[in-house]
């Protein structure tokens, strides 16, 4: 059957894949600015970019005869929420695909681990300790907190001496997300007015997000995806089994634990200044694999660039078009949960059993 | 010699599995290793490929100790064809044997001509050409394992391990894989170690033969040596027989059955 293989290339990015990446990469910077123009102060998206053009290369001029007030819109309310919600979605989709080859499991998430979980507690704690240790970061830090302390005790719980197996570590991630979510519970009773003010962080939103929390979460995503870019061809073996991995040649042990320990980082940094938003880590890279096929080194940037697209344009619809503000995990989960199952039913369908 | 083991002993727990255990393995010789379930087959396999660490003793690859290996080097001294993988995610079939040349390939660069060069010949050679395009994951059981031998063969190996390799195949294709090997170790001057559970392919193709029970090499040696009815009866405890047959042109074994169907 020399036909069915002309899809085969050795070259990485082999010509519509390429394109497509970089029409994603455009539809991304293209959907920043559109988004900047939204909301309850329309504005152009010429002046949109002028004004970014302005703040990037220092070049006051520029928009000098703009309505002042536009600038503060654009570079102090909407752009920092905009970036922060394409960066949580390209990283936590990019963690999905890591997830999901580190523990052999199709159904692996980002928050599978519990890191969702250990986040969601030391937020809570915060809120009803009511601690403000670090002022207005105090949430954010909280959270990062908890969600390392899980990874920790995660990783205490599942090694053995044969290094960290798939089952072991998915059981040790339900454990420890059990006895939390007990713990969220129990801080949830404890709390009396606070209690609105942890379930609305549980539900996940981007509203009023600083530059410094891009930052935070864009310095962690970065070196991430280096570390992911890094380990990509490891990561294509390792799916196919440790032992298998091994006697390929790669140090099994060593890069489980970089990427499992680098891929909970990007993923505690995204929750910590998001709160909760389901469904992108474990959707986008199905969605994508269907597109890129199963090579974790297309598929993570893929899969980054569609998980921003897609957080972004949630966010959006959330923040500008929706008449009321709807948490974005909220949405995430009503949208991405039906389209999940539409597409797991067609595949069903085609009798491809696990083609995921 | 390929492989130098020295007062090897390995144990689970508290059941010993393996202790005092000498062996070598030398280059341009078949190695089939027998011995009933639970005698240690698969530990010293898994001894020689580093997946397990000896409790005491050494093993010498080429004469240097197997611990000093890197993952990477070891790769490319060492295939290891298994009998049980996971294959979840749907690459092609020549994606798959391409990851054989993973060990060759220095990070971020494409795999060279040689390199494709050489997954076709492996290809051609295991008779899995015709499914290069397909998704693992669509494929029969038998047709995964020859896959992975496939794979296995394009990491170039000086020493080839296998894992009851044959087990999921058909006689055609259990006698072309065992063919394979031959070939490599007679023409490569390879060393292959191979677990069966068929003692009568291992009669036809190993040049010598491991004989294991609880643990302890009862014999290893030439094959007509070690291959006696003697052994083997005092090994599985079934009487058996070893002759020459005629019309599979090889050493053959047959057992008495005891109470069967006529």
């Amino acid at each position: 059957m020399p036909g069915a293989e002309s899809e085969f290339s050795p070259r990485l990015f082999a010509g519509k894949q390429l394109v497509v990446l970089f029409l994603l990469a455009a539809l991304l910077s293209a959907a920043v600015v559109t988004a900047s123009g939204m909301g309850y102060i329309s504005i152009a998206w010429s002046q949109v970019a002028s004004i970014i053009g302005a703040k990037i290369f220092k070049a006051g001029h520029w928009i000098a005869d703009l309505d002042p007030l536009l600038p503060v819109v654009v570079w102090q309310v909407r752009l920092p929420r905009i970036l922060a919600s394409a960066i949580v979605g390209g990283g936590l989709a990019a963690c999905g695909v890591v997830f999901q080859a580190l523990l052999l499991n199709p159904l692996a998430d980002p928050y599978t681990l519990g890191i969702s979980a250990g986040a969601s507690f030391g937020a809570s704690l915060a809120i009803v300790l009511n601690l403000s240790l670090f002022g207005s970061y105090s949430l954010t830090l909280f959270a990062f907190m908890g969600a390392l302390a899980t990874l920790a005790a995660v990783l205490y719980l599942s090694a053995s001496a044969n290094g960290y197996g798939s089952t072991s570590l998915i059981l040790s991630g339900i454990i420890v997300a059990a006895i939390l979510s007990a713990g969220i519970s129990f801080l949830k009773y404890l709390a009396d007015e606070q209690v609105a003010a942890i379930i609305f962080w549980l539900m996940g939103s981007f509203a009023g997000r600083t530059w410094p929390q891009v930052g935070l979460v864009a310095i962690f995503s970065a070196v991430g995806m280096a570390v992911f870019a890094f380990y990509a061809r490891d990561l294509n073996l390792m799916a196919l089994g440790r032992r298998s991995a091994a006697s390929l040649g790669v140090s099994t042990r060593k890069a489980t634990l970089v990427l499992l320990v680098s891929a909970s980082l990007v993923t505690a940094a995204c929750v910590s200044i998001s709160g909760i938003i389901g469904f992108v880590g474990l959707l986008v890279p199905h969605m994508v694999r269907s597109l890129a096929g199963p090579d974790n080194r297309r598929l993570l940037p893929f899969s980054f660039l569609a998980g921003a697209l897609l957080l972004l344009a949630a966010d959006t619809l959330t923040r500008a078009v929706l008449p009321r503000e709807v948490p974005v995990g909220v949405l995430t989960a009503l949208i991405g949960g039906p389209f999940f199952c539409y597409l797991f039913r067609r595949r069903q369908k085609k009798g491809v059993a696990d083609g995921l | 010699m390929a492989f130098k083991l020295q007062q090897v002993s390995f144990s689970y727990r508290q059941a010993r599995i393996f202790k005092a255990v000498d062996l070598d393995f030398g280059y341009g010789h078949f190695y089939g290793i027998l011995g009933p379930n639970g005698s240690g087959k698969t530990t010293l396999l898994d001894l020689l490929c580093r997946h397990l660490k000896p409790e005491q003793g050494l093993i010498l690859l080429d004469d240097r100790p197997l611990d000093t290996y890197t993952r990477r080097s070891l790769a490319r001294k060492l295939a290891l064809v298994p009998q049980q993988y996971v294959i979840g995610f749907p690459f092609s079939v020549r994606e798959v044997v391409l990851m054989g040349r993973y060990a060759h390939l220095p990070r971020f660069t494409s795999p060279a001509k040689k390199d494709l060069e050489v997954v076709q010949q492996v290809l051609e050679e295991t008779d899995t050409l015709g499914l290069a395009g397909r998704r693992i994951t669509e494929l029969s059981g038998g047709e995964r394992q020859r896959v992975v031998f496939a794979r296995a063969l394009a990491q170039d190996t000086p020493v080839l391990v296998l894992d009851e390799a044959t087990a999921n195949l058909d006689i055609n294709h259990a006698l072309g894989l065992m063919r394979c090997v031959a070939r490599r170790v007679r023409e490569n001057n390879c060393c292959a170690i191979a677990v069966f559970q068929d003692i009568n392919l291992a009669a036809a193709f190993c040049s010598h033969i491991v004989l294991l029970n609880r643990g302890k090499v009862v014999a290893a040696g030439k094959k007509k040596e070690v291959l006696t009815g003697s052994n083997l009866e005092m090994v599985f405890r079934v009487p058996a027989m070893v002759r020459h047959d005629d019309f599979a042109g090889t050493l053959q074994v047959v057992f008495t059955h005891g109470d069967h169907a006529t």
